[in-house]
């Protein structure tokens, strides 16, 4: 591990022990919140389309690591690590995917359309790569207005072949608006491999072909991750347009809760699960701090505790009832 | 206890196939590992277990067919004891009823109870209904009618002008201009009543208004003008076994009524069915057990084996020489069963239980045995698993530690024969030229005539008591 | 009272809402430098610079998800699509993002975008230039759907629908673009939803929008002078919502109604407001609705073909008769109904 690779808050070269706790709990709060969600779609509380994060957590840590809080984030279905790492509240994300009316989105939305304004969450979107415009649209207010602000756009490999990106690649490079374009490559789109869909197998190569900064980074990997998303994100602050981030990384599950992943072979599975950044934070805070097992074990507790609560939270609660089913089709005058 | 149920694997699943478990019961287990291959509506999925401590029940094997959300195993998480299980959830699971002609009763008591719940007609409404005439339809637009109807206007024998003969509002302006004073049409009686039952009511000289309708809009149907006519409903629907009888009228003071439990009402269902639906006939066989009851003591001691099981094996035994009759009838099929599941009746402090040995033909006299007192252990602790409940296909029922000559019992569903053993009392035979006194078991099968014929059961009783008869040869 | 032409009365009300509220942007495709493909916004970017007019790429979905991420993000934007043909490319952008946003994400999103697009056929533009997709958007629960028949009316619903807060497609008729009417020198927002009686009379009602408002009020003229009628004639304004009460009433009166559209019959406009009005007032029908619409096909480019599969007056004026129990010595013009 290089130390210029850290880059983290505080002097530059100085690693902070309390911020590389952070990490972890921020990793194993998403990694864990995915597993229970697993539990919960498993006994019928959540229904429909069900999207885990489980594998991917360094990239969301990493990505939104020196985000302000008044950025936006904006993204696909498999959004429940975002909105955890933006700071939504474990409870109400879980409600949400309950249907139940305390989520943020009063049950309306469902794992896959996650929203919270007041934390710069901007939304989980179903449809691929219909995300991208609207995040340009983010970007060109926030150039409009002057603001202080950038656009953390994510998407997976398969939205870079649909027209809707590349219209809103072309349009966020042409105007120079703050948007960071950020693709995991996590290989699969559902069970259609790059390789069988794309004829540009480098994701990178497809954000350059728009002129603009486009890095390949280990999304496996905190410190690499959050070290190029410091770069881009500084870029587009400063004005100086978008940046492409292609973080290459795995999911451990299948697409959905229904996939059993057959598409993929055990072996390969295994090969990235090597890679998991869980035990890659441990070690990075062993290998320079005094820090015990019992430290580690607190903030599994301390997750384990916040979770725990989430799932009574919401099996607390209950969806809308019928009657309020009219309500925010529109703004009433 | 961490209940694992069958997962929900995609949202259009209801039923899950369990292909095979990965783990055993007493295995230990931990949060990731995989318990079991799942087959969903879509495709064959592994089931994660989110729990760590040791497999403690397995309550759906490999091949099971499961509802979504019902359990299908459990886990003792670390800490926990020995399973304390919930004794009126264990009770509720033991009587779960056998899908068997029996079903018929419930379905039919409930379809009486939605009947009775019909509501009250409507209340009769102010505006007098639209007469109409059978066949005849004027075509009249909506307005029209409505003006007809403020106007005064008969438009049936008008001629309307628009396409299609349509009466329209100029139609029924020029008539009420025309100053012909509109009759009213007859009236035809308003009452709401079905034709058939009018002219039955008719017939019998009952007035209409005296009757209550129970049809749509309170319509006289013609049940209701029977029922008024004769004071009963008219017998449509089969009557359950427990209304053909007449209800008890009691006394206060005289007896103590309580709710029988819900194993009891199950059973009372079963056996009235059982007794109603299949046609039994008996045949009985008298067993010379002398040289059997000789071996009674060392056999307890060598093998730890008991005259009922003896019995049973024999069953067993003669089963297999005779697989016509380890058969079913159900509904036009014949369900021939791959293995003999032994049921035995077992008298517990809650009443009559059947458990069953499943797959008894792989048994031998000693392990039978053995699994027998384990069985009727567990059915007089209410403890037997879903296997030890499930379809006897064979049962036996020993009333013979009483001094019973003899008896009939009533078939026990699946199985086709119930075999009887009534007490082995002494009895003159003939030996050769002489008489001597020898121990005589009667054995009475009860049969299932649907499938059993008089042949089927005599042939199964002659080879039963062949081999009873010779306890060197079967018990070695 | 000054006249005004359709396209000018768009083009100021265009320019008084952006004076008004900073947060008004304009894009598209050719609006800003070239002026709009129709002209409607000529001397806009002269007026308010180019970071609040501007020209964008042949992007018809990035156009829409942008007008909503910036709606987002607090502007209130107000892209052109050239024509409603090319709203097909951003359909998913405006019935599967835009429409639905504040729904789904449970109230908590606000997108005050109002999308312009020109439409309408009859120009030998061929059938890929020629559609008409109000029905598609009506069909929308979250948008709300103009389509102004005057000037006036242009200018006043468009600063309603531009200041309004919810999605708005703001629909215009290419052949009204050079029709001049009398605007009044202040146009305030006139409310959204509301139809216009345009015509008084008792004996049938007929209905129409955009160019067949138009349409109607020939046939209504031709009625009174030839069969001695009394008409009326209501302009819907608002498809979406759609102004039921006016319709109702008038229909309550007249007992006969006529709906012209200038779409295919199958699941359009017309289809809606009969349904609904045979609901509401089934007692006071004297015929069944009529409706008017184009032919259920692609528009062709052969220039009396194509006429032939467009509503014209005496089209109403047949329906119209039909609907009245009026026959008539005259050849009826050939019935066109699927």
């Amino acid at each position: 591990m290089e130390d210029g690779e850290r880059g983290l808050c505080g002097d530059a070269g100085q690693v902070n022990k309390r911020e590389l706790l952070e990490v972890y709990y921020r990793l194993k709060l998403a990694r864990d919140f995915e597993t229970r969600v697993a539990e919960q779609y498993a006994k019928g509380r959540i229904g429909g389309f069900c999207h885990l994060y489980t594998g991917e957590e360094a990239v969301a840590v990493g990505a939104l690591w020196h985000l302000h809080a008044d950025d936006y984030v904006i993204g696909s279905y498999r959004d429940h690590a975002y909105y955890l790492i933006r700071g939504g509240d474990p409870g109400r994300c879980m409600a949400e995917l309950f249907g139940h009316a305390d989520g943020p989105c009063k049950g309306r939305g469902g794992s896959m359309h996650l929203f919270d304004a007041d934390i710069g969450f901007m939304g989980g979107y179903a449809i691929v790569g219909g995300m991208c415009p609207i995040g340009v649209g983010l970007g060109l207010s926030i150039q409009y207005k002057g603001e202080d602000r950038v656009v953390l756009c994510s998407f997976g490999d398969g939205a870079t072949n649909q027209g809707v990106y590349h219209e809103a690649l072309n349009m966020a490079c042409l105007y120079k608006l703050p948007v960071v374009w950020v693709c995991e490559n996590n290989k699969y789109a559902i069970g259609t491999s790059v390789q069988r869909s794309s004829a540009e197998r480098s994701m990178a190569a497809k954000g350059k072909a728009y002129d603009m900064p486009s890095y390949v980074v280990d999304g496996m990997d905190f410190f690499k991750m959050q070290s190029v998303a410091e770069r881009a994100v500084a870029d587009a602050r400063a004005g100086k347009g978008p940046s492409f981030i292609e973080a290459q990384c795995y999911r451990y599950r299948g697409h959905s809760m229904s996939d059993p992943a057959t598409y993929r072979s055990k072996e390969e599975v295994a090969y990235w699960k090597k890679r998991d950044p869980i035990p890659k934070i441990k070690a990075a805070v062993r290998h320079d701090f005094e820090v015990s097992d019992d430290e580690f074990e607190e903030i599994d507790r301390k997750v384990k505790k916040a979770l725990d609560a989430a799932v009574a939270f919401a099996e607390a609660g209950k969806e809308l009832p019928p009657e309020r089913v009219y309500e925010d089709v529109y703004v009433e005058e | 206890m961490y209940e694992i149920t069958m997962p929900k694997l995609s949202d259009s699943m209801e039923v899950g196939k369990i292909i095979r478990w990965l783990v055993k019961e007493g295995d230990a287990v931990r949060a990731g590992d995989v318990l079991a291959e799942v087959e969903s509506d879509k495709a064959a999925m592994e089931l994660e277990c989110f729990a760590d401590g040791t497999l403690a029940e397995i309550v759906h094997g490999d091949g099971s067919e499961v509802a979504v959300g019902e359990t299908i195993g459990r886990i003792a998480e670390e800490g926990e004891g020995a399973p304390a299980e919930d004794e009126e959830e264990k009770e509720t699971q033991a009587v779960k009823p056998e899908p068997i002609v029996g079903q018929l009763v419930p379905e039919e008591e409930e379809e009486k109870e939605k009947k009775a719940q019909v509501p009250a007609p409507a209340p009769v409404d102010e505006k007098p209904p639209a007469v109409r005439r059978a066949g005849e339809h004027a075509a009249i637009s909506p307005y029209a009618r409505k003006l007809a109807a403020e106007t005064g206007v008969e438009y049936e024998r008008l001629k309307g002008s628009g396409p299609g003969g349509r009466i329209v509002a100029a139609d029924i302006e020029k008539a009420a201009a025309g100053g012909k004073a509109p009759e009213r049409p007859p009236d035809e009686g308003g009452a709401n009543i079905e034709p058939l039952a009018r002219s039955v009511l008719e017939r019998y000289g009952a007035a209409i208004e005296s009757v209550v309708g129970t049809g749509p809009e309170g319509q006289i149907t013609l049940d209701d003008a029977i029922k008024a006519l004769t004071g009963r409903s008219p017998a449509r629907v089969k009557p359950s076994p427990d209304e053909e009888l007449p209800p008890l009228d009691l006394q206060p003071g005289e007896a103590d009524v309580t709710e029988a439990p819900f194993r009891l009402k199950t059973l009372a269902r079963i056996v009235t069915a059982s007794k109603h639906v299949i046609p039994h006939f008996y045949v009985t066989r008298g067993v010379d057990v002398t040289a059997l009851l000789k071996r009674k003591g060392d056999l307890k001691e060598s093998l730890g084996v008991t005259l009922t099981h003896v019995i049973m094996f024999a069953c067993v035994e003669a089963l297999k020489k005779n697989p016509g009759v380890n058969r079913s009838y159900e509904r036009g099929k014949i369900i021939a069963w791959k293995n003999v599941n032994l049921g035995l009746a077992v008298d517990t402090d809650d009443g009559l239980t059947v458990a069953v040995l499943p797959d008894a033909q792989t048994l031998s006299l000693k392990d039978m045995a053995a699994r027998t007192k384990d069985l009727v252990e567990k059915a007089r602790a209410g403890k037997l698993s879903a296997a030890e409940r499930r379809h006897p296909t064979f049962t036996v029922t020993n009333l013979g530690m009483y001094d019973v000559e003899h008896f009939q019992p009533i078939v026990n569903p699946p199985s086709a024969i119930t075999l009887a053993v009534a007490s082995a009392l002494p009895a003159p035979i003939i030996r050769g030229p002489s008489i001597a006194i020898a121990q005589v078991m009667r054995l009475t099968a009860s049969c299932d005539h649907r499938i059993i014929s008089g042949v089927d059961a005599a042939r199964f009783l002659r080879d039963l008591a062949d081999l009873l008869e010779d306890p060197d040869t079967l018990a070695g | 009272m000054p006249k005004l032409s359709y396209r000018d009365a768009i083009n100021q009300a265009l320019a008084e809402e952006m004076e008004r509220d900073e947060s008004v942007v304009v894009f598209g495709e050719d609006v800003a430098e070239y002026e709009g493909s129709f002209k409607v916004t000529r001397g806009l970017l002269k007026r308010f610079g180019p970071k609040r007019v501007f020209d964008t790429p042949i992007s018809e979905a990035a156009i829409v998800g942008m007008a909503t991420g910036a709606a987002l993000g607090g502007l209130r934007p107000v892209p052109e699509l050239m024509t409603v043909n090319f709203a097909y490319v951003a359909m998913d952008q405006i019935l599967n993002h835009l429409a639905l946003m504040r729904y789904m994400f449970g109230g908590q999103a606000t997108l005050p975008v109002t999308i312009r697009m020109p439409g309408g056929g009859g120009h030998q533009l061929g059938s890929q230039h020629s559609h008409s997709a109000e029905a598609l958007f009506v069909h929308t629960a979250g948008l709300k759907v103009v389509y102004p028949a005057t000037p006036a009316d242009a200018k006043a619903l468009l600063k309603a629908s531009i200041r309004d807060d919810n999605p708005v497609i703001f629909l215009e008729h290419e052949g009204l673009y050079n029709f001049e009417d009398d605007v009044p020198e202040n146009v305030a927002p006139a409310a959204l939803g509301k139809a216009a009686l345009l015509r008084e009379g008792k004996d049938v009602t007929l209905v129409g929008y955009g160019a067949m408002t138009h349409v109607a009020l020939e046939a209504a003229e031709q009625l009174v002078k030839e069969d001695g009628v009394s008409v009326e004639v209501v302009d819907l304004r608002t498809l979406r919502p759609w102004d039921k009460e006016v319709v109702a009433a008038s229909v309550a009166k007249t007992h006969r109604m006529v709906v012209v559209a200038e779409s295919p019959p199958t699941c359009g406009i017309a289809a809606e407001v009969a349904a609904n009005i045979y609901e509401i007032v089934f007692d006071e029908l004297d015929a069944p609705i009529e409706r008017v619409s184009s032919a259920d096909v692609p528009l062709p480019y052969a220039k009396d073909l194509e006429q032939s599969c467009i509503p014209h007056a005496p089209d109403v004026v047949h329906a119209a008769r039909k609907a009245m129990n009026i026959r008539t010595e005259t050849v009826e013009p050939e019935t066109r109904d699927v």
